[in-house]
């Protein structure tokens, strides 16, 4: 009896010790980036790193004084909405006609698009967005981001839409209603989650994305990832600012994703099961 | 008996043919949606996935670079000679690609399923931890591979500083040639092990329970029920996981880009990385078109064989 | 209010035919019943006259008005769906509002006829509840609703109440008849209940493999079946079918099974004189078995003997399964207080005048 008590504790502890390391692990370095913005240089660079400091915000003054700071703050926020705009009038309507009309191919085809490896695009694009004059631009960037997200949401949505009942149509159309209204005012609301779902996956990916800005975006247009990593490259701050930018870039989409996280999880749940 | 039809009078004729010509145009959509809602999606298709797919096929078979003022030739499969047979490094690439995509994938599934073990039951602060798992995956890649960097750095990062704690002896970690590509792998676990987690352990969630109360009833141990029931029954899931993180692995750019450039010297220059260089680096875009053509081969072959499976083990 | 007329329709998916050659005329204001096993085509039919199908060849009218090439909301139809198909994600009153804000009708209007409508039902209290607040009848009811709002030329249902439990079902009917007498609108109703189709019809089309078998009163398929497949599909319990054989003997005949000579009428004698020796197919219907005892005269060519296998007391009737002599089981219905045990052997006798004779190859009637 005493034995198997035993066990029970020790198998609780053990769990919770686990679990504390495991959090513990990936934690981590949030916790530590938040700390190093708010330290003064001396305690940003002290070796053993200090753990009591008096937190200054020195640091994120840097940052939002340091040229583009602000800019790529700006930027990201409308290519973000832009981005996710023009994604949900380009993807809904296609979900809605690929649902109803599936084909075996194009399932292919749009798993494919989601292997592909981006980096083969960046100097075909490049190259055209020059010569379109689209280098640099708004557009430019949302378009890029539109060729990852619209196969990826019109993946995402098609059960959704499969799952609305044909029959509500037809009653819409026997009431009255064109295909269109129909679509816009009885199939849209009843795919309300997947279209959260989609919004929320699409501006962690928009916010995120590094790889296509950096090679399309320029001097007017660079968002913040590129921002960041130009900070980090020409050494222009030290530690303890560099750690205000990572903050002040992940912070809104960590706020984001968390208020939304009912919709994120099952985004992932969707993504692992298909 | 007549009150149900005092409102006939009014509305009768309410589908008269309206024929302006808004009406005709509107009509003419609303008939034609089944083409004219994709079309859209498909300009962008076309113009921003086919073309330059087509735009990259003819490249690569020409020699183009920015830094010889040389203007365009076609060269056939020249590139592919050179990379295939000449260039000492292309091999390498192909390796560290490899290395890094396997080396990271099986310390994701490991650890991913090490902990989706452990947090099948019920706890109190579940959603809390679940949350907490979510912020690797959730942060822009590249802010945390710079956050990496600074804890990386072998004079004054906290990463040594711990080593030293353990008693262990100080690294170079990104900046050496050795512990560049382990370094690499160790900063995509952190990232994206709570990923394959989730979907693991929702894997774990929706097994029948019933072979475990049967196994409990005939006395089996935690590990043999381990591999006889729940790696079985867990097959689909973790083949497709596998896969997919195996292909995603293969394309990651971000955080080695942030982290280590590809180097010290080279070390951990993977495929993906050295067709950014050829590209925009050294400005050989007919060779960097080349390997981004093989690269593309590579993982639709892989796509292909993932689609096939997929086909197959869903009829059972 | 309006005449439907369907023209020589045939509605084909790919390559297979699900309606073949229908031709229907239905008269303002009737109450037409289609009915007919699973597949049938009495779906595709309704569906192709709301224009949900388009059909393959042939034409519908509506009020002489050709409308194959109409587009659903054009044709001034209403439609309850099997599963109600109401929208989800609005409450009653605007599901049933929906069609009238489409026409642009002024809010006032709209609310009066919902309203209306609404209390025609008996609804009004659940005008504010949204559909999956309501049980398996109050959503028909709200289905129901939306179709009378629109005041259409022609109602359409299809199967509406196949969802409900039994005893809602035979309050519905009621109240769907009823419905029907107050507002006289056309309606074609499809269903695969025959017990449906014999209460509510005005006319019932009885459909099998899409094509029709029979266009009568309730009353007159019932009684003169067109063939052997209406003959059976009508009327429950079913039909007896007996297979047997056609003898003559000095001027008359008689259909022979074994443990069976049954005389065929002196007015059928006609149709049945030429098929001597020929295999022909006997219906008899279950109440048209009569046990022995309740009959006077015992004329021996009529009777026939059968052990009783069933007996299946259901208060105002007695069915009993018989077996007569090598022959597949019949069924009887007996007046209740007949006294008859499990396994004996009584005496049975038929009305003949009342059965009917079909064709054994392609259940043809002959009389």
């Amino acid at each position: 009896m005493r034995n198997y008590v035993l066990k029970k504790i020790t198998g609780k502890t053990f769990f919770w010790l686990a679990c504390l390391l495991a959090i513990f692990f990936f934690i981590f370095p949030f916790l530590w980036v938040v700390m190093m913005s708010l330290k003064n240089p001396e305690a940003a660079q002290a070796v053993p790193p200090k753990l009591i400091f008096t937190p200054t915000f020195e640091n994120y003054k840097q940052v939002f004084n340091a040229g583009d700071f602000l800019n790529a703050f700006k930027n990201s926020f409308i290519v973000v909405l832009l981005t996710l705009a023009a994604n949900l009038i380009v993807a809904l309507p296609a979900a809605y006609i690929i649902a109803r009309w599936r084909q075996k191919w194009l399932s292919f085809a749009i798993l494919f698009t989601q292997m592909a490896p981006w980096i083969i695009f960046l100097l075909p694009w490049y190259i055209i967005f020059k010569r379109l004059g689209l280098y640099d631009t708004y557009i430019g960037l949302v378009l890029s981001n539109l060729t990852y997200l619209i196969p990826f949401t019109v993946w995402l949505l098609l059960g959704f839409f499969e799952d609305v009942p044909k029959e509500i149509e037809e009653a819409a159309w026997l009431d009255g209603c064109s295909h269109t209204g129909t679509f816009i005012r009885m199939v849209i609301p009843l795919v309300k989650g997947g279209i959260i779902t989609v919004c929320t996956l699409g501006f962690m990916f928009a916010w995120n994305i590094f790889l296509f800005p950096l090679v399309l975006s320029g001097y007017r247009s660079k968002t913040l990832p590129v921002i960041v990593y130009n900070f980090q490259n020409d050494n222009s701050l030290d530690f303890g600012p560099l750690s205000a930018a990572a903050v002040l870039i992940t912070l809104p989409v960590i706020v984001f994703i968390l208020i939304n996280q009912k919709y994120f999880s099952r985004g992932i749940a969707l993504g692992g099961r298909k | 008996m007549s009150d149900v039809h005092i409102h006939r009078a009014g509305n009768k004729g309410a589908y008269k043919e309206d024929s302006t010509l808004i009406n005709r145009v509107s009509e003419a959509f609303d008939r034609n949606i089944r083409f004219l809602f994709p079309l859209p999606a498909l300009i962008i298709a076309l113009a921003l996935f086919l073309y330059p797919l087509i735009e990259l096929f003819y490249l690569s078979l020409t020699r183009w670079s920015l830094v010889t003022q040389e203007p365009r030739t076609f060269i056939g499969l020249g590139n592919f000679i050179q990379a295939f047979t000449r260039d000492e490094h292309f091999w390498k690439s192909v390796w560290l690609m490899l290395y890094f995509a396997l080396g990271a994938l099986a310390g994701q599934f490991i650890l991913g399923f090490a902990l989706a073990l452990l947090l099948n039951r019920e706890f109190r602060g579940e959603s809390v931890v679940r949350m907490l798992m979510l912020f690797p995956i959730i942060a822009t890649p590249v802010a945390m591979s710079m956050v990496w960097v600074i804890m990386l750095n072998p004079m004054m990062g906290v990463m040594n500083y711990l080593l030293s704690v353990l008693g262990l002896p100080p690294s170079e970690w990104a900046a050496g040639s050795k512990a560049v590509m382990p370094t690499l792998i160790m900063v995509d676990v952190w990232h994206w092990t709570p990923f394959m987690m989730l979907v693991l352990l929702a894997g774990l969630k929706n097994l029948p329970k019933d072979p475990y109360e049967a196994a409990m009833i005939d006395g089996a141990s935690r590990l043999q029920v381990f591999f006889k029931i729940t790696l079985p029954l867990m097959q689909p899931y973790i083949v497709l996981v596998v896969i997919l993180r195996l292909i995603h692995n293969l394309k990651v750019f971000d955080e080695i880009f942030v982290i280590s450039r590809g180097g010290p010297m080279r070390a951990s220059e993977t495929l993906n990385l050295m067709i950014y260089h050829q590209a925009f680096t050294a400005m050989n875009y007919g060779y960097a078109c080349a390997l981004g053509l093989f690269l593309l081969l590579v993982i639709l072959a892989i796509s292909l064989a993932v689609f096939r499976y997929r086909e197959r083990s869903w009829s059972y | 209010m309006a005449e439907v007329k369907i023209e020589n329709v045939r509605k084909m998916f790919g390559e297979v035919v699900a309606v073949e050659g229908f031709s229907l005329d239905i008269q303002d204001g009737e109450f037409i019943i289609l009915v007919g096993p699973s597949g049938c085509g009495k779906t595709t039919i309704l569906r192709s006259i709301a224009g949900l199908e388009t059909i393959t060849s042939g034409e519908i009218y509506i009020d002489e008005r050709p409308v194959s090439k109409v587009a659903p909301k054009k044709r001034d139809i209403a439609m309850v769906f099997q599963n109600y198909a109401l929208y989800p994600h609005m409450n009653v009153r605007n599901n049933m509002a929906f069609s009238l804000k489409l026409r642009r009708l002024p809010k006032k209007q709209i609310n009066e006829i919902v309203e209306r409508t609404a209390d025609l039902l008996g609804m009004r209290s659940l005008l504010d509840r949204k559909p999956n607040e309501l049980s398996g009848g109050q959503r028909q009811r709200v289905a129901l609703g939306r179709a009378i709002v629109r005041d259409p030329k022609v109602f359409l249902f299809d199967e509406p109440l196949s969802n409900l439990d039994a005893k809602l079902r035979i309050s519905m009917r009621a109240e769907l008849l009823s419905l029907h007498q107050r507002l006289k609108t056309t309606t074609i109703y499809v269903t695969h209940d025959q017990l449906e189709a014999m209460t509510m019809g005005d006319r019932i089309v009885v459909m099998n493999n899409g094509v029709i078998q029979q266009v009568d009163s309730p009353q007159n398929v019932y009684d003169h079946p067109a063939n052997r497949f209406v003959a059976g599909f009508i009327g429950s319990p079913a039909m007896n079918f007996i297979d047997c054989k056609i003898h003559g003997d000095k001027g008359q005949f008689f259909a022979v099974s074994p443990g069976m000579r049954l005389k065929i009428p002196e007015d059928k004698i006609a149709r049945i004189k030429d098929r001597v020796g020929q295999e022909l197919c006997l219906g008899l219907r279950p109440e048209h078995v009569i046990h022995s005892s309740l009959v006077d005269s015992s004329d021996p060519e009529i009777l026939f003997k059968g052990s009783v296998w069933v007996i299946e007391p259901l208060g105002s009737e007695k069915l009993v399964y018989l077996r007569p002599e090598n022959q597949e089981t019949l069924i009887a219905r007996l007046d209740p207080h007949v006294h008859i045990k499990l396994g004996e052997v009584a005496d049975f006798t038929v009305r003949m005048n009342l059965a009917h004779m079909f064709e054994k190859t392609d259940g043809r009637i002959i009389f």
